[in-house]
């Protein structure tokens, strides 16, 4: 059955209270931590980000704390502007990137960042993707053909090309599949709406002919129909993308070959 | 113990190849239910403190008989769908699973056989 309660050995607990550094603007963040290796629980630390020296977005404050209070504080982070997924974590409450949300955006003056919801965590805020991405390679992202290539190269009309906007934008930060009680339910039968966005934008790319093989794939109960049209994914989209709608075409198309 | 990579995980054992004709069912006879069950429930108004026969006659009329034999298979398939997307949802134990799957097949499915016996029985009668 679906767990809906927390396993003893995952059971949060009350954390460290990091010392305040001097300054008059003090943000206060209550981060998940967990270290695979010591045998604790889960535990919620408490630290005090001076804003006078730290960026406006909550990525800065955790490079903050990381720098200026506590060097194991371990999360993913790279480009720091929206474009590379890797700092997407769950922010009070809701999934999004650490670094495109400012610290005075979250609606409340305690910051409670935990890892992405449902995901395995390998340690602190870093969850194991290797599901989510084994997700994105089974729908074969990327161009199939059978007709011999061009000379030059495969082209596209403006107006075809205008279809994959809001879709190609994805940057596979799992905020939307790991938002999704569908996924939590199902993680490795369901694709999740990542996977899905991104099979419909190969299914509808007027230079794709694998259509019928992509459709073939996810014709089944799990991997496509556990999509109840909740809108979790698109409510959290860093991108404002929405992944909800990608799959409802889907599903018209599956229905267009079948009915 | 076996220990799979991710994407054999994934993969599983691959794609069933149905889904689209229940979830296309399921929305049909949704559409189909919401005119039935309200001139249904008009019927059964409009027959509120009639007497035994009268209502008996009703039932046997055509124009009630036919839409609540409509209205009975149509709700069969949709609570057995229904069911069904509840059990895939939340029951991953493989016992217990297929347990409910048939559970659900028989009770609703079973639902709709009594509900057509009596209808059949009551028009025959009237």
């Amino acid at each position: 059955m679906a767990e809906f309660t927390l396993p003893k050995n995952s059971r949060v607990q009350q954390g460290k209270f990091w010392p305040m550094p001097k300054g008059d603007r003090l943000t206060e963040f209550r981060v998940y931590r967990w270290n695979p290796d010591d045998g604790e629980n889960p535990r919620i630390d408490t630290y005090f980000v001076d804003r006078e020296h730290c960026g406006p977005m909550i990525l800065d404050g955790l490079i903050y704390i990381k720098n200026e209070i506590d060097p194991t504080l371990t999360f993913r982070r790279s480009c720091r502007e929206g474009i590379c997924g890797s700092c997407s974590m769950n922010i009070n409450g809701a999934n999004t990137l650490a670094c495109t949300k400012g610290m005075d955006d979250v609606g409340d003056s305690v910051i409670r960042v935990y890892p992405l919801p449902h995901m395995a965590v390998v340690k602190d805020l870093v969850p194991d993707m290797s599901t989510f991405y084994q997700q994105h390679a089974l729908i074969e992202p990327y161009l199939k053909t059978e007709t011999a290539p061009p000379q030059k190269e495969w082209k596209q009309s403006p107006e075809d090309r205008d279809k994959l906007d809001g879709l190609y934008e994805c940057i596979l930060c799992a905020c939307c599949s790991t938002a999704c009680p569908s996924y939590w339910w199902n993680p490795e039968k369901y694709l999740g709406p990542a996977a899905l966005l991104q099979s419909y934008r190969w299914m509808i790319d007027s230079r794709d002919e694998g259509l019928a093989e992509r459709l073939d794939t996810l014709e089944d109960p799990f991997r496509l129909y556990r999509c109840h049209t909740i809108m979790n994914c698109a409510n959290v989209c860093p991108k404002g993308l929405n992944p909800a709608a990608a799959i409802i075409e889907i599903k018209k198309l599956m229905q267009e070959r079948e009915v | 113990m076996v220990a799979r990579t991710p994407f054999a995980r994934v993969r599983g054992l691959g794609a069933s190849g149905t889904g689209t004709r229940e979830y296309w069912l399921i929305k049909l006879t949704s559409v189909a239910l919401l005119p039935l069950t309200l001139y249904l429930a008009g019927a059964v108004i409009a027959l509120k403190n009639s007497a035994h026969a009268t209502v008996s006659a009703a039932l046997g009329a055509p124009y009630i008989a036919i839409p609540l034999f409509v209205f009975v298979m149509c709700n069969a398939v949709h609570m057995q769908l229904g069911m069904q997307n509840i059990i895939d949802d939340y029951v991953h134990t493989k016992g217990t699973k297929k347990l409910a799957v048939g559970a659900n097949i028989f009770f609703t499915y079973g639902c709709a056989a009594a509900a057509l016996y009596f209808i059949v029985m009551i028009g025959l009668r009237a």
